[in-house]
């Protein structure tokens, strides 16, 4: 009897292995070494780092110039979610709704521009909404603008790239939790002379919570580290902290730089996990996807 | 730590094709080289050669401090400098490079090579100020025209914090590479001022907005003004900044660690080879490092406003060149400035 028990943990352990080797190489290994970068000082020949260790460049951060980006990153990514939020949850809604034909039709609609590297998409946007883009020129023909209005290179380009970006992220875990959810739940609560406004707020809005809070999560996140949306599309004030550890590692060559940025970035997403696990989020519905 | 990096780094090495006897490797940007030029070197010599593209030149950097064996890189100057200080460089051989002479001197022995020992120039050039002559009023000849209010908005410049902060330090009388604080300084004031006439900063699809009529004037790099050129010719100036010039050369070098040096010196006096340079500058669209290949080349390959340097600007070339800790303070002055 003992010697089985023995043996089921040594195979659970050989079947937990391959996972473990992985985890440890491919993220404690490398989250390891770039916090070690973030304490090292770049090398006189200018390649690469040396081994003098420093705090000098976690207090480059506290430059104002570089808070800003951080504040920038932050009005950015809060932006996007709440846009996505108030498209993608009545998608995902309507979705679940729909009659099982036109549900897969919707489903097909969210998941086919995954096919395509979204580098290549950004780059049709780039075009719809040039000076000279389709877009301008449709407004000029019905006669409603008089000159080309700026579109790229603003602020509003880089949510718009986010939005279309990261919305499926929003629309499938809420599709998922109005899917799950009991209707007989809110028939129930119409039953009992509630509105539908009602209904909604008081029963399908907490139910579908999870989903709501995951999608949260998934746009938010992302969002905070896409750079090459704010390289396409935004104009010469768009910088964000994604651009910025780009430019450090690639421009200046401060690969300790870099790094300490990346840690705070590491350090910004785990607050918005914690904080989304402590509200009672489920690493599950996460995962799922 | 970094000997596991490395190891990982050898590994993905490891992956690449296997080096045959009388084979070469290069490692460069994708579309350096024309296909056509290297099949006939193969055709002539048998020497096999595999190009390997790097994104940039830091990428290029981090591989050959990790030991990679390749017989010749070619990248731009300021790396290459740091190649050779790091001592990852092998001399030339100059008995086989009996091309060599066939060089315009005035690509040769520059910072990153002063004694001319490691490398051959292949792609020099140097950004150009493109102007659409229907939108400015009046000529633009220099750099502090941009500072004009008739730009209001309709300015691209490179995304090059190095370019141009250079620029401005030429254009305040000061070195293309100054490190000096109070310079410094006063080049990120003056940069300040000309924000309220930027577009947009970008260093690889700013002709687009040439092209679309919403830019005035931009910074392009020599190849991207060839083809501008040669899209709409007559549409646009092409100016030099009469305060002086950034320069750049993309160059190639023989790594100490190179596997077959004896090919990759045959590859390179190939290249020099008048008749086979006079195909390469046609394909690079950059400037033409080979005296002896200029009457050779197909006619009017050179006829273009961005080929052709004033000499009395292109005396005053200056080079972006490696800083090391001041590359940071270029960085931060440009993050200032896209913030502001």
């Amino acid at each position: 009897m003992k010697t089985n028990v023995r043996k089921k943990k040594d195979g659970a352990l050989l079947l937990v292995a391959p996972m473990a080797i992985w985890t440890i190489l491919f993220v404690v290994v490398t989250l390891g070494y770039i916090l070690y970068l973030s304490f090292t000082t770049r090398a006189e020949n200018g390649m690469g780092v040396t081994a003098q260790l420093t705090l000098d460049n976690y207090l480059k951060l506290l430059n104002p110039s570089y808070l800003k980006v951080l504040g920038n990153s932050l009005k950015l990514a809060a932006i996007t979610t709440i846009i996505c939020l108030l498209v993608g949850y009545p998608f995902g809604y309507l979705m679940a709704k729909a009659s099982p034909r036109r549900r897969a039709i919707l489903m097909l609609l969210v998941i086919v521009p995954f096919w395509t590297n979204a580098l290549v998409r950004v780059y049709g946007w780039r075009i719809l909404l040039m000076g000279d883009g389709p877009i301008n020129v449709f407004l000029q023909t019905l006669g409603l603008i008089d000159k080309p209005l700026k579109l790229l290179n603003t602020f509003g380009a880089v949510v718009l790239g986010m939005v279309y970006a990261l919305l499926p992220f929003m629309i499938l875990p809420t599709y998922s939790s109005v899917e799950k959810m009991d209707w007989a739940l809110v028939e129930a609560s119409r039953d009992m002379g509630a509105s539908p406004l009602r209904a909604f707020v008081t029963v399908t809005l907490p139910l579908t919570a999870p989903g709501v809070l995951a999608g949260c999560v998934l746009t938010f996140v992302p969002s905070i580290g896409l750079f090459f949306m704010s390289d396409l599309l935004g104009g010469a004030n768009d910088v964000f902290l994604g651009n910025l550890i780009n430019d450090q590692l690639l421009k200046s060559r401060d690969w300790p730089f870099a790094a300490a940025l990346s840690v705070v970035m590491m350090l910004l997403t785990s607050l918005f996990l914690w904080l989304y696990r402590r509200a009672g989020g489920k690493a599950e519905d996460i995962a799922a996807l | 730590m970094k000997k596991l990096f490395a190891l990982l780094l050898v590994l993905l090495l490891a992956a690449a094709p296997a080096l045959a006897e009388g084979s070469i490797n290069i490692y460069t940007w994708d579309g350096y080289f024309d296909p056509a030029t290297i099949a006939a070197f193969t055709e002539e010599t048998g020497i096999e050669v595999n190009l390997s593209p790097f994104a940039s030149n830091e990428d290029m950097l981090v591989v050959m401090q990790s030991g990679a064996a390749y017989d010749i890189v070619l990248a731009s100057d300021y790396a290459l400098n740091i190649l050779r200080k790091a001592d990852l460089l092998q001399p030339l051989d100059m008995e086989a490079l009996t091309n060599y002479e066939n060089l315009d001197p005035s690509y040769l022995n520059q910072y990153y090579d002063p004694d001319g020992t490691y490398s051959i120039p292949y792609a020099p050039g140097s950004p150009v100020l493109v102007y659409n002559p229907e939108l400015v009023e009046g000529e633009i000849t220099s750099f502090a025209d941009l500072f004009d209010e008739q730009f209001a908005g309709s300015v691209c410049l490179l995304d090059s914090a190095r370019v141009m902060i250079g620029y401005i330090n030429i254009m305040l009388g000061h070195d293309f590479n100054t490190t000096d604080d109070a310079e410094l300084a006063e080049a990120a004031e003056k940069l300040k001022e000309i924000k309220p006439n930027v577009l947009a900063l970008d260093s690889n699809l700013a002709y687009q907005y040439l092209l679309s009529g919403e830019a005035k004037a931009a910074f392009l790099f020599t190849s991207q003004a060839v083809v501008c050129e040669q899209s709409m010719p007559g549409a646009f100036e092409y100016v030099f900044p009469s305060e002086g010039i950034g320069f750049g050369i993309d160059a190639m070098v023989i790594p100490a660690s190179a596997e077959n040096p004896e090919g990759a010196n045959a590859f390179l006096n190939y290249l020099m080879r008048p008749e086979v340079a006079a195909t390469i500058q046609p394909w690079t669209m950059y400037l033409n490092v080979n005296a002896a290949a200029a009457e050779l080349l197909p006619e009017g390959s050179l006829d273009y406003a961005a080929l052709n340097i004033p000499e009395d600007l292109f005396a005053t070339k200056q080079f972006a060149e490696d800083l090391g800790d001041y590359e940071s303070v270029y960085q931060e002055i440009w993050s200032e400035f896209k913030l502001s």
